[in-house]
């Protein structure tokens, strides 16, 4: 059996995790993969703690299974943690460090350091960045999610054109040079990196 | 052929749906049921077929009935819980059965990721004796959508497609079939009263008809292509409905292993193949979301053809009982039933949690304000369901039961609790849907109680669907809009209505309102924030130097004030609503 490709998508009910989780579907099925996939609709929505996985050449359930997902993209730290179980050793964690506080006169938000040491220890290679920084920067913090898409990219077993394609058919008309945009920043951040796409050593900008 | 889409299932069963010839569809939101209708809506296009959202189930089912009577193709959509508020309609239309097909389209929650409990609608289906399909994939949904209509035609019931959440909102590629059914049944209604007319002479009839349909059910089933038998050499027989099916596949795959298998996907279940296989095994695993419906069944038939059967599922703890399932939990099921200790799998460190909150800007946060200093710590707050019931965080939710009950509850405890006010909290949807009845029987039996109705305009934590007080159809059409402070007029409570942003207004109006007796309602209207224009945002600014870092601010747990040492920080998530400037005591917090 040929394992599929399988990525959780995590981070806060607002953020836009079903339309990243849509537009990497959609480039599966474009790329003429068999996909799989589920996602949080309901009351998580309401800056809940939310996922969406996407399995990419899967003939079978739509949820990714404990330590088998190839790629963690996790729009806010906390978040990454709380769903870094489903990594396997190996795979790629690429993290939001721009913190979102839960509600609340009593929680204490746990240190950045140690949020990305959590998702480290699972063995995964880790790409950590203030992407809502460069979101806001580009244009808005709203494409956070393509943004993160993008950087996610070259670790996909889609072509980027594919990606591209697909992003048509999942934002609207209005927004979309803006959306290409981002896709494209992020995919030329992972490709600067001195690894390319191929992940090692200390990722660049991470703040732990 | 049209190439495949990426579809999320409940989209699947949409399209299903309109190829099964789809001629009218009535629903009530509810999640995880609610995408349905919203993707029939796009479909419906310049008039191919009607669609509603309806003002509860109870009312869309007896509709698309009607129709159905009228010898065209209807579906009723809903929530599992959706199917109590319908399900004395359904227990009698299978009774009297109908004429054009009719699907009942029924989304379970196991694991309840957003309901109030984990009911299983098999169990309904077995309750009423009408037919149930159950998918395990978003291509079955479709297929199972579109094969309904004339199954429920061929034998005159009402027929329920059952779903779960992760297959109502699980995706998948999908293969449409392209073409649309057309129904060989006569349209018109036929006038038959011993069939449609459900007086004791008719229902005793009715009844036994209904008993003697259940054998030919039961062997129609031996032959619809949804059940499947996978052979393969062994002992122990996996009987899998629904996404356990694809777990269970998952996991042999993965463990590079073959099992003799076989899938259930309708109910009655095909008796005869499915007593044929257990002959031949030693041991069978049942896996099944919600609760043990096939096991019991296995159970019951192993008894006359394998006494000695080993069986194993939800009843033996092979598997919990209680929410859903995972590829994990099938592995460890096959581990416990080998004997071998299961695999345990990590899970997250110990972190703080991130319950759903209300949004920056809810207009509810504002009325929850203004109740909770008015109406004091020792009031009541009998809650109902809604985005408002995220107003548990704000200790202005003290129950939450099923839709409309908050009135209800209220008035029962504020005939106990004299001393204390009672306030009942309710959202406008909720109040069409089920709320009138209670205000009618609070007043007219002179309950001493405030219902406070939470008028943002929608429907909101469904995904924002019209209802009657919002003057739109689900098809976008301008109606007559139903004023909710006419209704209760009608219904003889003093009714005021208030915009809960107008602080000082509130205050001084809810103050009379504490001193009164009898039902007092009180209508808080401003649109939920997440459907107002965003052009007239004000900006809210600390005014460091007033802040005495009382924390009053944060108590209102609004998620765009963070706190940062000793004053509140306004993030990127305000929306200008101001309630904070307006409850701030030193005035730390400023409109720009
Ligand atoms: C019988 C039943 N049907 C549907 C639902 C799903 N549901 C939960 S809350 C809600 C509507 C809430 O709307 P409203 O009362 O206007 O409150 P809002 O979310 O707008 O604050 C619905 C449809 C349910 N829980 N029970
Ligand atoms: S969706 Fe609307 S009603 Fe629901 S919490 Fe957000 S602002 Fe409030």
């Amino acid at each position: 059996m040929r394992k599929s490709f399988d990525v959780v998508i995590c981070g806060v009910g607002g953020q836009g995790i079903i339309l990243v989780s849509d537009l990497l579907g959609q480039a599966g099925v474009l790329a003429g993969l068999p996909v799989r996939g589920t996602e949080t609709h309901g009351m998580a929505q309401r800056g809940g703690s939310v996922e969406a996985h996407v399995r990419l050449g899967c003939v079978f359930g739509p949820r990714v299974p404990a330590a088998q997902a190839d790629l963690l993209l996790a729009l806010e730290p906390l978040e990454g943690v709380r769903y870094a179980w489903y990594l396997k050793p190996g795979a790629t964690a690429v993290v939001n460090t721009a913190a979102i506080r839960p509600a609340g006169l009593k929680i204490t938000y746990p240190d950045l350091k140690y949020l990305l040491e959590e998702i480290r220890k699972t063995g995964a290679h880790l790409l950590a960045d203030d992407f809502t920084e460069q979101a806001k920067q580009l244009g808005s913090v709203k494409v956070l999610n393509v943004l993160m898409a993008g950087v996610a990219a070259p670790f996909l077993p889609v072509d980027f054109d594919t990606i591209m394609k697909a992003l048509d058919l999942t934002v609207p008309e209005k927004f979309l040079s803006l959306n290409q945009k981002v896709l494209l920043w992020g995919r030329d951040y992972t490709r600067a990196r001195p690894s390319g796409s191929k992940m090692a050593g200390e990722p660049r900008g991470s703040h732990g | 052929m049209e190439k495949k889409r990426y579809l999320l299932g409940n989209h699947a069963v949409a399209f299903g749906l309109v190829e099964g010839g789809l001629v009218a569809s009535f629903a009530y939101p509810g999640t995880p049921s609610s995408e349905i209708t919203e993707k029939l809506v796009e479909l419906a296009g310049e008039g191919r077929f009607y669609v509603e959202w309806s003002v509860n189930e109870k009312v869309a089912f007896e509709t698309a009935y009607g129709v159905a009577l009228s010898g065209h193709r209807a579906a009723a959509i809903m929530k599992h819980v959706g199917l109590n508020v319908a399900a004395d309609s359904l227990m009698t239309a299978a009774y009297t059965g109908v004429v054009g097909g009719l699907v009942v389209v029924v989304a379970d929650d196991p694991a309840v990721h957003s309901s109030q409990n984990e009911q299983d609608s098999r169990r309904y289906a077995c309750f009423a004796k009408v037919p149930c399909f159950e998918p395990s994939s978003p291509q079955e949904a479709l297929e199972m959508a579109r094969f309904c209509f004339s199954f429920s035609e061929e034998f005159g019931l009402p027929v329920l497609l059952r779903l779960v959440t992760r297959l109502a909102h699980g995706k998948s590629d999908v293969q449409l079939g392209g073409q649309v059914q057309v129904s060989r049944i006569k349209a018109g209604f036929k006038k038959d009263p011993l069939r449609f007319v459900m007086v004791p002479a008719n229902a005793r009839k009715a009844g036994q008809g209904l008993n003697e349909k259940q054998q030919l059910l039961a062997q129609a089933m031996e032959k619809v292509p949804f059940n499947q038998f996978q052979k393969a050499p062994g002992d122990t027989l996996i009987i899998a409905a629904g996404l356990g099916w694809l777990y269970a596949q998952e996991v042999l795959a993965r463990r590079q292993e073959a099992w003799p298998m076989v899938k259930v996907a309708t109910y009655p279940v095909f008796e005869n193949q499915l007593k044929e296989a257990l002959k031949e095994v030693r041991r069978v695993l049942v896996i099944e979301e919600g609760e043990p419906v096939l096991e019991e069944m296995v159970e019951r038939f192993s008894r006359k053809v394998n006494p000695g059967l080993d069986i194993h599922g939800k009843m033996d703890g092979c598997l919990p009982r209680e929410g859903e399932f995972s590829v994990e939990l099938i592995a460890q099921s096959l581990d416990r039933m080998a004997g071998k200790p299961p695999r345990v799998f990590s899970s997250s460190p110990s972190l703080p949690m991130r319950p759903p909150v209300l949004c920056p800007g809810c207009p509810h946060r504002a009325s929850f304000q203004l109740l909770k200093k008015v109406f004091g710590q020792s009031a009541i707050f009998p809650g109902d369901i809604g985005c408002y019931t995220l107003g548990i965080n704000m200790g202005t939710i003290d129950t939450c039961l099923c839709m409309g009950a908050g009135i209800s509850t209220g008035a029962g405890l504020a005939r106990m609790e004299s001393d204390r006010p009672v306030v009942a909290i309710i959202g406008d949807s909720t109040f069409f849907h089920a709320g009138i009845p209670a205000l009618i029987n609070a007043v007219y039996n002179e309950a001493n109680l405030v219902v406070a109705i939470l008028d943002n305009r929608t429907t909101a934590m469904t995904g924002h669907q019209p209802h009657p007080g919002t003057g739109e159809t689900a098809l976008g059409r301008k109606s007559r809009e139903v004023a909710l402070e006419k209704i209760c007029q009608a219904a003889g409570a003093d009714t005021v209505v208030l915009d809960p942003y107008q602080v000082k207004e509130s205050l001084s109006v809810l103050e009379e309102i504490r001193k009164g007796k009898g039902v007092r309602v009180v209508i808080f209207r401003r649109g939920c924030v997440l459907l107002e224009k965003k052009e007239s945002r004000s900006e809210i600014v600390v005014a460091q130097e007033n802040c005495r870092g009382c924390k009053i601010c944060l108590k209102s747990g609004c998620p765009a004030i963070q706190w940062l040492e000793k004053t509140p920080v306004i993030t990127q998530f305000c929306t200008g609503c101001g309630l904070c400037v307006a409850f701030c005591p030193h005035q730390a917090l400023v409109k720009k």
